[in-house]
C-alpha cells in the first residue's frame, strides 16, 4: 500500500506531493492522494469572486484528459463545467466559500478535495485521474488567512470569518478598527485612526464587496478618517487587506488598500441572532444575521442586522468631563495645551441601526451568469455634549444682558470687559435657530445623524470557457446633519457621494497566463450647506473677541472658551475694527467715535446682526482608471505579474477671477503606475517574493476649492462697500485679496472667505500624493499548520499635501500658538521603512493564533503637536512621524474545549507614541530658514523648552538658553516615547450541547479593557510656570491658568509638570452576550 | 490541554510584564531642577546717582543701585523672582529729589525704607507692555527690570529686556530709559529686533530720593513651588526677614560716601548729514567711563529710512576720558532692511535724544554680551556705584 502510493505521489511533480512523499517514507501520515499541486495567489482584484483553474491528466500517462466533468460545490454555489481537449477547466467567477471539488470521467475513479476561495484569489490545481487505485483522498487543506499562501505575487493579508472571531473576541463584534489592527502592516495611531504602513488616514482605500467606500467628503466626526461607514462593521464575511502597491487591478491606493467582503446567502440556510448587554457604560445591542439559498443555489441572499444603543465614558467613571482632558483625536495631534472642552462636547450616547443585504441570482448555462444586488444602510445618530446641557450656553456664549464674557481684553491686570464687547456680545452676535438670545441657555443636547447608504447591481457571465466579465454600478451617500447650538454649527444634511460604473474582465491565455484588464469612472460630487455662527471674528479684531465662560458655579461646565474666537482675523489685509460700523449711533457717541463708526445705521435703522457664515460644497471631482496585467506561470517554481494601470482625476474646480494661474494644471492629473511582482517557491514550505509598485492617493475634494455661500450677505448688497479706517470702499476682495469690494456684501464675504479658508488657499494647485512601494516578503509553513510571513518594506511618498502655518500669536488662556493663514502644498516627504511579521495558526480545538506585529521607522514632514512651520519646509526638515507608534504587537489567542468552552485573550501593545516639542526648530533667522534651539527667539511665546536670558538672549541662531523646562528634549519635536502601552481584552464563552436541536445557544462575557488603560499620551502644559533656573525648578505664579476662574480643576495636581496625561479613555467594563445559531 | 494552559500562563506572564512597565501612557517626563540659591549668585552695590534734568540743568541726588544675580555660566540666575530693597532706617521713601513732592505710584512704599515688587511694577516707571501685559519686575544678571516671565502664557515666554524710566520717583517729565546699543554693543538681527528688542542692559538702577547712609538689602524671593492660593509666591516681610526661607536670595551693600559725581553737562549734537553727527561732552572728574546714548525715535523722520525705524534705535558710544571730548556717532548703525543693507542711524528730519551716564566703577565692562563672569565687578574703588546722568538733548536731524 505505502509504495502504492509512493508510486502515486511520484506522478507529481510539485512540491507538496514530495513533501508528502517524504512524510510517507518516515511513516508519519498514513494518506493517499491523486493529486496535488495547489497555487494559491490572493490578489488584489476588484472583482468581488475568486477563480479556480487547473489541468486534468492521467495518472500513469500524464497525458491530458478531456472530457472530465468537474464540480465546485459549496454551501454559496455549485459550479460544473468539463476539461477541454488540453484537459484544462477553470472557473471565473466563485463566490467566497469552502469548495469540494469533484473531478469524474468514466473508467476513471472520481476525486475530489476542498479548496478555499476569496475574493479576488485565484488557484491553480494539477489534477492526476487513476484507473486503478481505489483512493479516498486527504489533503491539507490550507486555510486562505494563513500566513503562508504558496505562490503569492503581492503582499498581502487575509481574515477569515474565523479570525475575526478569533481578532475580534467574539462575533457580532462592531469595532472596526480593533479588527485592522490585528493586521499587520496597520498601526493605530494616537489619535485611534488606522494607518497603513504609516501613511495618512486619507491616503488609503477602502472597498466593501467592490463599492469604493472611500469618503467622498471630508469626514466631519474625524478629518483623519477616510471610511465612509463609520468604521462598524455588519456583514463582513472576511477582510483581504493589501498593504503598499498591491497589484494593477485597483486604483487610488495610496498607502494600502482594504478590501472588506460580505457574507452571502448559503443553502443550508442559517440565522444567527446576538444580544448584548453591558452594563457601565451603558449598551444594548442586537445582531440579527439570516442567510438562505434555493436548492439549486441560483438565488441566495444574506441579511445582517446590527442595532446599538450606548452611552459614552471617557476615563475615570464619575470624573467630571472637563478634567479629562483630550481626546487625543485634536489635540494630541495638534498639540494644544489642556483642552477640557473637547472631552466636554464629545459623544454621550449612540444610536445606529446597520442594515446589510446581498443578493445573488445566478443562471445562464452552468449558471455563468450572475446578478447582484448589495446594500448597506446606516443609521447613526450621536448624541454630544458629554459634560451635560444643563446652563450650557450658545455659542454666542453670553451669560446675562448687558455683560458678556468676563475677559478677552486684556488689561494691566489681566482680561477686562470692555463696553464694545458687551454691545457685540448683546446686539451683533448671529443666532442660532431658535435661540431667543444671546445669553439663553441651549435647551437640547448637540447632536449628529449620520445617514449612510451605500448600493450596488453587479452582473458577471462567463465569456466561452476562458474569460470572465463582470460590470457593476454602485453608489454611496454620506452625509451628516449636524445641530449643535452649543458649538454653532448646522447642517442640514451635509455630505457626499460617489456614482460609478466599472468593467473588470479576466482572460485565461493558455495554461501560463492569466490576463486582467478593465477600467472604472467615477463621479463625485459633495452636497449640502453647512451653517457656522462662530465665524463673526472674521468681522472683529482680537480685541472684541467674545468668548464666554463658566456659567453656573454647580455644573463643571466648559472653561472659558472659544472656539475660533481667540485666532486673529487670517486675512492679512482685514479691516480692523469693521465691527464699528454694526453698531448703533447711540453707541458710537458713548464711545465718543464720530468718524468711523455706526456706517450701517443708516441702512438698517434698527440695527442688524453679523452675518452667519454659509459652507456650500463647489467641487465635484471625476475619477478614472484603466488597467492592464499579466499574471505568468514562469515554472514551477517562480511567477511573475506585470501591470500597469492608469489613474485620473479631474476637479471640477470653479475658476474665479484672479484666481492662480496654476490651477488648469492641476485640476487634471494622470498617472501611469507600473506594477511589478514575482514570487519563487524555493521548497514546499518556503515561498518568496518581492514587490514593486507606484500607486496615487487622490486629493479629497475637501483639500480644493472650498468657499462660502454669499446668500447670507444679500441683505448688505445694495450698501456700497466701506473702510472705516480709511472712509473708501474696501480694497482686500478678490482671490489675491487686492481687488476693490463691488458691496458691502462683497467685503462681508471675502472676510468671512478669508478668515475661513486663508486668502490663498481657495484654489491651492495641489496634485495627488503618489508613493512607491517596494516589499519583499518570505513566508514559511509549519509542520503543524502554522505559519509566518516577514515582509520588510519601503515606501517614499512624493507631491505628499503638507498644510504649513506661521505661528503668529499666542491663545491669552492657554498659551497654545496661534496660527496664521493655513497654507497647502504638494512638498511633502514621506519615507518608511519597516518590517512586518504575521504568525497564524488556526485548530477546530486547542489554541488557534494570530499574531501580528509591525515595526515602523517613518519621516516626514508632519511635526508633532503643530503646524508644519514654513521654515521646516524650506529646509525639507523632516521629523519621525508624531502620531505613529514605531512598534506595535497584536496577539489573539482563541483557545476552544471540546466541551464548549472558549476562552479569547486578546492583547494590543506598542512601545509609546512620540511626544514632546524638541529641543530643536525650523525657522526663518533674518530671512534664512535654519534649524534653531527651540527658544522664544524661535518661536514667539509658544511651546519652547528653552529659555532665554531676557537681558542677554543671544541671536536666533544661538540663544542663550538661561533655563528649560527641566526635561531632556532631544532632537526635534517627538523625540520622547510615552511609556509603553498594553490593551487587552478577554472573551470567556459556553457553547452547551445541543442534543440534536437545530438551535445552538452562545453564552459568553467579554471583558474589555482589562487592565483599564486610561490614560492617552501626554500633552503639553501650558500651565506649567516659567522658569526659575537652568534646569528649572517647579514653576511659579504666571500661568495664567492659575487662578480661577481659568484653572482646570485638575491643572493644580499637575502643575509641576511639563506635560500632562488625562484619563480619557473607556474604563474596565462587562460586556455579556447571548447569541444563537440555527 | 497542557498547550492552552502554557500558552494562557506564558501570554499572562508576558502581558503583566508589559503593563507592569508601563502604565498606558500616562507618564509624564521627570523634571531636573536645580536651585537657584545653591547655582546663583546674587550682588549688589549701592551709591549716589547725581541727576541733572530739566532747564537749568537742575541738579538732584538720589540712589544709585547696581545688582547682578547670575549663573555660574553668567547668564540670568533665574527668570522669575520678586525683589525688594531695603535700605537704613533713615532711608525714606517719602520726597522725590527732582520734583520735590511725594514720590510718584510708590504704592505702600510711600513713607518706608523698603522699596517693593509693587512699586517696580508700576507702568509709570515700567512703561507699557510690550505685549498683552506687563512683565513684573526681577533681579536679573545685570539690574532690576520688568523682565520676569510673567506677561504671557506661561508655557515659555521671556521676555526681552525692557528698561525702566529712569531715575524711579523722578520728574516724569524728563525720566528716560537705557539701552545699551551699536557700535558698543552688538546690534541685533532683524529677528531679534522684530520680537521687540532694543538694546542692553546697562545695570544700574536709579531712584530719586534722597539716599542715606548705611547698609541697603537686595532680596530676590524665588517661588519655591506652585504658585497658587494656598501656597503663594514667597515675598520678604518690610522688616527685613525672609520669610519663608530658603527661598529668598540676599546680599548686602554699604553706602558710605554721599558725596557723588559731579553733574553731567548736556552734551550737544552736530549732524554730518549722512545720518550720523558728532557728540560733544564733558566728562566731569571722577567719572571712569562715560556711556553716550542716542536714542533715535521710531517712526520720525522722512523717506524710505523710515521704514527700517518703525521702533526706537539706541546708540551707545563708551569713553573712558575725561574732560571735553568730541566722539563721533557712525552714519549707518541703523536697523539692517529686510534684504540685510545698512540704515542710517538717524532718519532724515527724524527725532533725537542724547544723553549721557558717567560712573566710577567699571559699568560697561561688567555688562552683557561681554562679560559672563559670576561676579562681575560693580563696584568703584571707593566701594561704591555713583553714576552722573546728564539731562536729555532733544533735537530733530537735519
Amino acid at each position: 500500500m505505502k509504495s502504492a502510493l509512493l508510486s502515486a505521489l511520484r506522478c507529481c511533480d510539485c512540491w507538496e506531493c514530495k513533501l508528502l512523499e517524504d512524510l510517507l517514507r518516515v511513516n508519519k501520515l498514513i494518506v493517499l492522494i491523486g493529486l496535488c499541486c495547489i497555487t494559491t495567489t490572493a490578489a488584489a482584484l476588484a472583482e468581488t469572486a475568486g477563480i479556480i483553474s487547473g489541468t486534468v491528466t492521467d495518472e500513469r500517462t500524464h497525458l491530458p484528459l478531456a472530457g472530465v466533468r468537474v464540480e465546485a460545490k459549496s454551501p454559496s454555489g455549485t459550479y460544473r463545467t468539463v476539461t477541454d481537449a488540453q484537459g484544462r477547466f477553470r472557473f471565473l467567477s466563485l463566490l467566497p466559500d469552502n469548495y469540494s471539488l469533484t473531478f469524474s470521467l468514466v473508467g476513471y475513479l472520481p476525486y475530489s478535495e476542498s479548496i478555499v476561495v476569496l475574493n479576488g484569489s485565484q488557484q491553480t490545481v494539477t489534477v492526476p485521474l487513476s484507473k486503478t487505485i481505489k483512493t479516498i483522498a486527504v489533503t491539507h487543506a490550507r486555510s486562505p488567512g494563513s500566513a503562508f499562501q504558496r505562490g503569492m505575487t503581492i503582499d498581502t493579508y487575509t481574515v477569515t470569518g474565523a479570525q475575526i472571531e478569533t481578532v475580534q473576541g467574539k462575533a457580532f463584534n462592531t469595532n472596526e478598527n480593533q479588527l485592522l489592527r490585528s493586521i499587520p502592516s496597520v498601526t493605530i495611531d494616537k489619535s485611534g485612526t488606522v494607518s497603513i504602513r504609516g501613511g495618512f488616514a486619507f491616503e488609503a482605500a477602502y472597498e466593501f464587496e467592490g463599492i469604493d467606500y472611500t469618503s467622498p467628503q471630508p469626514n466631519l466626526q474625524n478629518t483623519l478618517q477616510n471610511i465612509s461607514n463609520f468604521g462598524l462593521l455588519n456583514g463582513v464575511g472576511s477582510v483581504q487587506l493589501i498593504p503598499g502597491a498591491g497589484d494593477a487591478t485597483r486604483g487610488d491606493t495610496g498607502t494600502g488598500l482594504v478590501l472588506f467582503t460580505a457574507k452571502h446567502g448559503t443553502y443550508p440556510s442559517y440565522f444567527h441572532g446576538d444580544a448584548e448587554v453591558q452594563q457601565f457604560p451603558f449598551l444594548h445591542q442586537l445582531g440579527l444575521e439570516w442567510g438562505w439559498a434555493d436548492p439549486s443555489q441560483r438565488l441566495s441572499n444574506y441579511a445582517g442586522f446590527i442595532g446599538q444603543r450606548r452611552a459614552f465614558q471617557y476615563g475615570i467613571p464619575g470624573t467630571a468631563a472637563n478634567t479629562l482632558g483630550t481626546l487625543g483625536t485634536n489635540a494630541a495631534t495638534l498639540g494644544s495645551t489642556i483642552d477640557p472642552n473637547l472631552v466636554y462636547y464629545a459623544p454621550s450616547f449612540l444610536k445606529s441601526n446597520d442594515f446589510v443585504d446581498n443578493l445573488i441570482y445566478r443562471f445562464g448555462h452552468n449558471q455563468g451568469q450572475r446578478l447582484q444586488f448589495f446594500i448597506q444602510d446606516q443609521a447613526i445618530t450621536q448624541t454630544l455634549d458629554y459634560g451635560g446641557f444643563a446652563f450650557l450656553p450658545y455659542i454666542s456664549g453670553g451669560t446675562s444682558a448687558g455683560k458678556c464674557a468676563p475677559y478677552v481684553v486684556i488689561g494691566p491686570q489681566g482680561p477686562v470687559n470692555t463696553a464694545q464687547q458687551n454691545f457685540t456680545c448683546d446686539n451683533l452676535i448671529p443666532l442660532f435657530p431658535g435661540q431667543p438670545n444671546t445669553f439663553a441657555f441651549v435647551s437640547s443636547p448637540d447632536r449628529l445623524n449620520s445617514p449612510f447608504l451605500a448600493y450596488k447591481f453587479e452582473y458577471g457571465v462567463n465569456l466561452g470557457t476562458t474569460s470572465l466579465l463582470t460590470a457593476r454600478y454602485w453608489r454611496t451617500w454620506a452625509e451628516q446633519s449636524q445641530i449643535m447650538p452649543a458649538q454653532g454649527i448646522l447642517a442640514d444634511p451635509y455630505g457626499g457621494k460617489r456614482t460609478a460604473g466599472q468593467i473588470d474582465v479576466t482572460t485565461q491565455l493558455g495554461s501560463k497566463n492569466l490576463l486582467k484588464y478593465g477600467g472604472i469612472y467615477e463621479f463625485i460630487v459633495p452636497y449640502g450647506n453647512r451653517y457656522d455662527f462662530t465665524s463673526y471674528t472674521a468681522f472683529t479684531t482680537p480685541a472684541y473677541i467674545i468668548g464666554y465662560s463658566i456659567t453656573h458655579p454647580n455644573q463643571p461646565l466648559p472653561l472659558p472658551y472659544t472656539y475660533t474666537g481667540l485666532l486673529p482675523n487670517n486675512n492679512p489685509s482685514a479691516q480692523q475694527g469693521l465691527q464699528q460700523d454694526f453698531f448703533s449711533p447711540q453707541f458710537c457717541a458713548q464711545l465718543g467715535l464720530h468718524s468711523n463708526c455706526g456706517y450701517l445705521s443708516g441702512y438698517f435703522p434698527g440695527g442688524v446682526r453679523f452675518p452667519f457664515e454659509e459652507d456650500i460644497a463647489t467641487v465635484s471631482q471625476q475619477q478614472y482608471g484603466a488597467y492592464l496585467q499579466d499574471t505568468i506561470e514562469l515554472s514551477s517554481r517562480w511567477k511573475g505579474e506585470a501591470g500597469l494601470r492608469l489613474d485620473g482625476y479631474n476637479f471640477q474646480i470653479p475658476t474665479q477671477a484672479g484666481a492662480p494661474a496654476s490651477i488648469p494644471a492641476v485640476e487634471h492629473q494622470r498617472l501611469y503606475e507600473p506594477h511589478l511582482n514575482v514570487s519563487y517557491l524555493p521548497d514546499p514550505r518556503d515561498t518568496i517574493r518581492f514587490g514593486f509598485g507606484h500607486t496615487l492617493s487622490a486629493p479629497l475634494p475637501s483639500l480644493l476649492g472650498a468657499d462660502v455661500s454669499r446668500a447670507p450677505y444679500a441683505a448688505f448688497e445694495n450698501i456700497p462697500s466701506y473702510d472705516n479706517s480709511t472712509g473708501k470702499p474696501a480694497s482686500y476682495c478678490g482671490p489675491r485679496v487686492t481687488q476693490l469690494c463691488s458691496s458691502y456684501a462683497d467685503q462681508l464675504y471675502w472676510l468671512t472667505r478669508d478668515y475661513r479658508y486663508g486668502a490663498a488657499s481657495l484654489e491651492a494647485p495641489l496634485v495627488g500624493a503618489t508613493f512607491t512601494n517596494i516589499d519583499l516578503s518570505w513566508a514559511h509553513e509549519f509542520r503543524d499548520g502554522a505559519a509566518m510571513k516577514i515582509t520588510p518594506f519601503y515606501r517614499r511618498g512624493y507631491n505628499v499635501i503638507e498644510q504649513t502655518a506661521q505661528i503668529i500669536g499666542y491663545n491669552y488662556q492657554t498659551g497654545s500658538p496661534v496660527f496664521g493663514n493655513v497654507a497647502y502644498s504638494n512638498l511633502g516627504i514621506q519615507k518608511a521603512t519597516g518590517i512586518e511579521a504575521l504568525y497564524t495558526k488556526e485548530v477546530p480545538v486547542g489554541v488557534s493564533v494570530q499574531l501580528g506585529a509591525t515595526y515602523i521607522s517613518q519621516f516626514g514632514n508632519e511635526p508633532p503637536g503643530t503646524y508644519l512651520q514654513p521654515a521646516a519646509l524650506a529646509l525639507g526638515e523632516t521629523y519621525r512621524s508624531p502620531d505613529l507608534s514605531p512598534f506595535q504587537l497584536n496577539a489573539a489567542l482563541n483557545y476552544r474545549s471540546k466541551n464548549g468552552w472558549r476562552i479569547n485573550p486578546i492583547v494590543g501593545f506598542n512601545v509609546g507614541y512620540p511626544y514632546g516639542t524638541g529641543y530643536y526648530t525650523a525657522v526663518y533667522c533674518n530671512g534664512i530658514p535654519v534649524i534653531v534651539p527651540n527658544t522664544s527667539l524661535a518661536i514667539i511665546y509658544s511651546q519652547t523648552p528653552g529659555y532665554i536670558d531676557p537681558l542677554d538672549p543671544g541671536t536666533c541662531t544661538k540663544p542663550n538658553i538661561a533655563a528649560t523646562r527641566g526635561i531632556h528634549e532631544p532632537g526635534l519635536p517627538g523625540g520622547l516615547l510615552t511609556t509603553p502601552r498594553v490593551d487587552a481584552d478577554l472573551t470567556v464563552e459556553y457553547r452547551p450541547p445541543t442534543h440534536g436541536l437545530l438551535a445552538q445557544s452562545v453564552f459568553g462575557l467579554q471583558i474589555q479593557n482589562l487592565f483599564n488603560q486610561l490614560y492617552n499620551v501626554p500633552v503639553y502644559n501650558g500651565c506649567y510656570g516659567a522658569p526659575v533656573t537652568t534646569g528649572l525648578q517647579s514653576g511659579n505664579a504666571p500661568c495664567t491658568y492659575s487662578t480661577a476662574p481659568y484653572a482646570p480643576p485638575d491643572v493644580s495636581a499637575h502643575s509641576s509638570s511639563p506635560y500632562l496625561t488625562f484619563p480619557n479613555l473607556a474604563p474596565l467594563s462587562f460586556r455579556f452576550y447571548y447569541q444563537v445559531q440555527i | 490541554m497542557k498547550l492552552p494552559i502554557i500558552g494562557s500562563l506564558a501570554l499572562g506572564a508576558t502581558t503583566a510584564a508589559l503593563v507592569a512597565c508601563g502604565n498606558g501612557g500616562a507618564s509624564e517626563p521627570p523634571v531636573t531642577s536645580y536651585d537657584p540659591a545653591a547655582t546663583s549668585k546674587l550682588q549688589f552695590a549701592v551709591g549716589v546717582a547725581t541727576l541733572a534734568f530739566g532747564p537749568g540743568q537742575k541738579v538732584a541726588y538720589g540712589l544709585n543701585t547696581v545688582e547682578t544675580l547670575r549663573q555660574k555660566n553668567g547668564l540670568s540666575g533665574t527668570l522669575y523672582n520678586v525683589p525688594m530693597i531695603i535700605g537704613p532706617t533713615n532711608f525714606n521713601v517719602l520726597i522725590s529729589t527732582e520734583t520735590g513732592s511725594e514720590v510718584q505710584s510708590a504704592g505702600g512704599d510711600t513713607g518706608t525704607n523698603h522699596i517693593t515688587w509693587g512699586t517696580l511694577n508700576q507702568s509709570l516707571w515700567t512703561g507699557p507692555p510690550r505685549g498683552l501685559k506687563s512683565s513684573s519686575t526681577g533681579a536679573f544678571g545685570y539690574g532690576l527690570c520688568p523682565c520676569n516671565s510673567d506677561s504671557g502664557p506661561g508655557n515659555g515666554f521671556t521676555p526681552l529686556y525692557q528698561a525702566y524710566y529712569q531715575p524711579i520717583y523722578g520728574n516724569i517729565a524728563y525720566v528716560a530709559r537705557w539701552y545699551g546699543g551699536p557700535p558698543a554693543f552688538p546690534a541685533a538681527g532683524p529677528s531679534v529686533r522684530a520680537l521687540g528688542w532694543l538694546g542692553y542692559s546697562l545695570g544700574f538702577n536709579d531712584f530719586a530720593v534722597a539716599p542715606a547712609l548705611g547698609t541697603y538689602h537686595l532680596y530676590a524671593a524665588v517661588p519655591p513651588a506652585y504658585d497658587t492660593p494656598q501656597n503663594p509666591t514667597p515675598s520678604p516681610g518690610p522688616n527685613g526677614t525672609p520669610t519663608p526661607p530658603p527661598g529668598i536670595l540676599a546680599a548686602g551693600a554699604q553706602l558710605a560716601n554721599l558725596r557723588g559725581l559731579p553733574p553731567f553737562a548736556t552734551p550737544s549734537f552736530t549732524a554730518d548729514g549722512h545720518g550720523g553727527g558728532t557728540i560733544h561732552l564733558s566728562v566731569p572728574r571722577g567719572v571712569s567711563e562715560t556711556m553716550v546714548e542716542v536714542r533715535a525715535v521710531g517712526g520720525s523722520g522722512i523717506g524710505v529710512c523710515v521704514q527700517s525705524h518703525q521702533t526706537d534705535s539706541f546708540y551707545t558710544i563708551v569713553t573712558h576720558h575725561n574732560g571735553t571730548q568730541g566722539l563721533f556717532l557712525a552714519d549707518d548703525l541703523g536697523p539692517l532692511t529686510q534684504s540685510g543693507h545698512k540704515t542710517p542711524s538717524i532718519c532724515p528730519r527724524g527725532e533725537y535724544q542724547i544723553y549721557a551716564a558717567g560712573v566710577d566703577y567699571p559699568a560697561y565692562e561688567s555688562s552683557y554680551p561681554q562679560n559672563l563672569a559670576q561676579l562681575p565687578l560693580i563696584k568703584g574703588s571707593g566701594g561704591q556705584a555713583d553714576v552722573t546722568t546728564s539731562n536729555l538733548l532733544t533735537g530733530s536731524y537735519p
